[in-house]
Parts: C-alpha cells; structure tokens; sequence
C-alpha cells in the first residue's frame, strides 16, 4: 500500500510543480502584455534628401516599415520628409540605415512627441 | 528580318525603373525590395510585338539585380528571346531637398535562348552608364550603352551602340501637396538611338544588316506610391539601315509596379 501511496503523493506533487510553473508562464505573459500596453511610442520625423516623385516615396515608406517597432510612416514629398510612429525603443540609427537602403540620403531626425 | 532584329535590340536594352519610359535609368531599387515591369512594344511596319517581363532587385542601396523575360510575337512565330541579366551599379549620388543626381554603370550578359527566327544566337556582353538629374518637377536621363556580341559557330551578330536621351516634366499636380505623397502626371520626351555593326556570316559581312536609327518619342505617365502606368510614341527621324529596310512608328504601353 505504501509504494502506492508515494506514487499518488508524487503524483500530487508533479500537479502543484505544473500548476506553479504554468502561472509562471501567465505571470510572465501578463508582464509582457502590461509592458506593450504600457510602452510610449514616440513619432519622429526624419528628413530624407533626394525625394522628388511618389514612387521613390513609396520605397522608402516600405523600407521603413520593416523595422520591427514602427507602427506607422507617412511620407511627405513636398518637405522631403517622413513622419513615423515608433516604440520608443527603437534607436533612430535604424531610421537613418532603412532610409540609406531605401537609396536616399538620410538627414535630421526631430522627435515630435512621446505618448502612452 | 533584319529590321526586326535591330528593333529587337532596342526593344531589350529600353528597361527602366523610374521615370524614363523607354530608357535606362540611375534611380535605384531599394535594398530587398524589387520592381516589377510588363511593357508591350508594338512596331506595326515590323509586324512584332515583344512583351517584355522584368524584375529589377535592390541587392544593395546602390547595386540592382535586373532580368529580363522578352517575349516575342512576329509574323507567324514567336518565343521566349535572348535573356539578359545585368547589375547596376550607383557611383556618384548627391542628394538635396527635392532633387538628386545619380551616375551609374551597368553590365551584364545576354543568354540566348537559340530560338530559330527569334534568337540573336550569340552570346552577349553589355557595359554602359547612365546619367539621372532630377529636381523638383523636372527629370533629364541620359544613357549610352555597348553591345558586343560573341561569335558563334558561323554567325556573329553585329556589335551596337545604344543611346538615349529622356527629358520629364510633372504638369500635375503643379505644385506638390503639403502632406503625403499624391499621384501625379508626367510629360515624357525622349530621343532613342541605336548604331549597329553589319552582322557576319563566315566572316563575311551582311548587306542588309546593322545600321543606324534614331526615334523621337513622346508620352504619358501616371505616377502613384506603389505602380507607374505609361505609354509611349516613337517616330523614326532617322532611318538609315543598311539594305532595303525602314523603320516605323512603334508604341509602347508599360506598368511598373514595387513588389517585396
């Protein structure tokens, strides 16, 4: 009876190291998600020279687009600049390389404003 | 027949990711993005039709990937033609607010595909560079480009020339909006010019082969962020090929599109 026992108290042991694992996973899923609720984003503005037709102002929104973190971009041909909204842990040196692979050249970056 | 090789050989080398419709151009593909083109050239005096299949690729910011699918309908046959696959290369690029200069150099090779009437049948090299100024509503392209072709067996297709001059000017909107990046409307002028070697067959050259021709062409383009709808007339103001031949008029009609 005894061994039996032990394995029905194993048994019970392996459930609660289950059960404290899985709400280790929660727990830490949970911190995830309150931390992206929680992030600021910040919208930049980079100036990128050479810009002069929609076409060529499409490249570079795309190219900008693949930096993970970037939520949205706006290209604006007439003031040779695109607006951008970013977590703001993504490094502004990604804003300039993703503009010089677009084939243009990057200038200023302006940070316009920080929000939750 | 000759004709139609000579028209063949334009019709190759007139690629263009930007603005140009029927020249090479300096602008380049983004790196890891691609472009895709399909443009129809129609030469009724020649009876051809060659509906060319492009995608240029941005290996780099300043190095493009370009392969080129033609082909080609011609009184009672048609086929894939001759293949060619070129890198271009930015040099100089200097960039200011609405404006940018661009020189680069481009090579590759042409494959032939060794159909019977449609193929050139000799390998082909090609190096040349292009020139891009644009700024604001304005844009010149200008490009010059050598064609020298390997002997095969007993043919050896005449080595070329090709040149083209290409002016653009944005009439609408006049002036750009303040935010985004609406479409706009090209005027396109542009001269396309082609000199061609005497093609040889045993050493002997060709009577009715090579020459020269230039066209004075005009068009219409409709620009937006992702694709370029365009066309293109050509007139022949130079008609000298050698032999009983001519040109005619010939049209163009192109989509552009970013793809990746």
């Amino acid at each position: 009876m005894e061994p039996d026992s032990e394995k029905a108290c194993d048994k019970m042991s392996c459930l609660r190291d289950w059960e404290v694992k899985v709400k280790k996973v929660f727990s830490i899923f949970l911190l995830f998600m309150a931390i992206e609720a929680f992030a600021a984003d910040k919208t930049i503005t980079v100036q990128v020279k050479g810009l002069s037709c929609p076409i060529c102002a499409g490249a570079v929104e795309k190219q900008i687009k693949k930096i993970p973190g970037v939520k949205s971009v706006k290209i604006h041909l007439s003031q040779g600049r695109a607006t951008v909204v970013a977590d703001e842990t993504v490094p502004n040196e990604k804003f300039i390389e993703a503009v010089t692979e677009a084939g243009f050249t990057p200038g200023d970056i302006e940070k316009v404003e920080s929000s939750k | 027949m000759r004709a139609v090789s000579l028209l063949f050989f334009a019709v190759f080398t007139q690629i263009s990711w930007a603005m140009p419709i029927a020249t090479e151009v300096a602008l380049p593909v983004a790196r890891d993005q691609g472009v895709v083109r399909i443009k129809s050239t129609v030469n009724s005096q020649a009876q051809k039709t060659i509906n060319l299949f492009a995608l240029a690729y941005g290996l780099h910011a300043d190095t493009t990937l370009i392969v080129m699918l033609p082909y080609v309908h011609s009184s009672g046959t048609s086929g894939l033609s001759d293949v060619p696959i070129l890198l271009r290369q930015t040099l100089i690029k200097s960039d200011e607010h609405l404006r940018t200069l661009r020189l680069a150099v481009l090579g590759g090779i042409e494959i032939p595909t060794w159909h019977d009437s449609i193929s050139q049948k000799n390998v082909g090299l090609k190096a040349g560079s292009v020139f891009t100024l644009q700024s604001d509503r304005h844009e010149v392209d200008a490009d010059l480009i050598y064609s020298h072709k390997f002997p095969s067996a007993d043919f050896n297709k005449g080595n070329a020339f090709i040149y083209d001059l290409a002016y653009q000017f944005r009439f609408y909107p006049w002036n750009l909006v303040e935010e985004g990046a609406s479409s706009q409307w090209n005027l396109d002028f542009e001269l396309n010019g082609t000199y061609e070697e005497r093609d040889k067959v045993d050493s002997v050259e060709q009577v009715s082969t090579g020459g020269q021709h230039l066209y004075l062409s005009s068009g219409i383009q409709w620009v937006t962020t992702s694709l370029v709808l365009e066309g293109l007339y050509q007139i022949p103001i130079v008609n000298q090929l050698n032999g009983d031949r001519s040109f005619g008029h010939q049209f163009i009609v192109s989509f552009r599109s970013l793809v990746f």
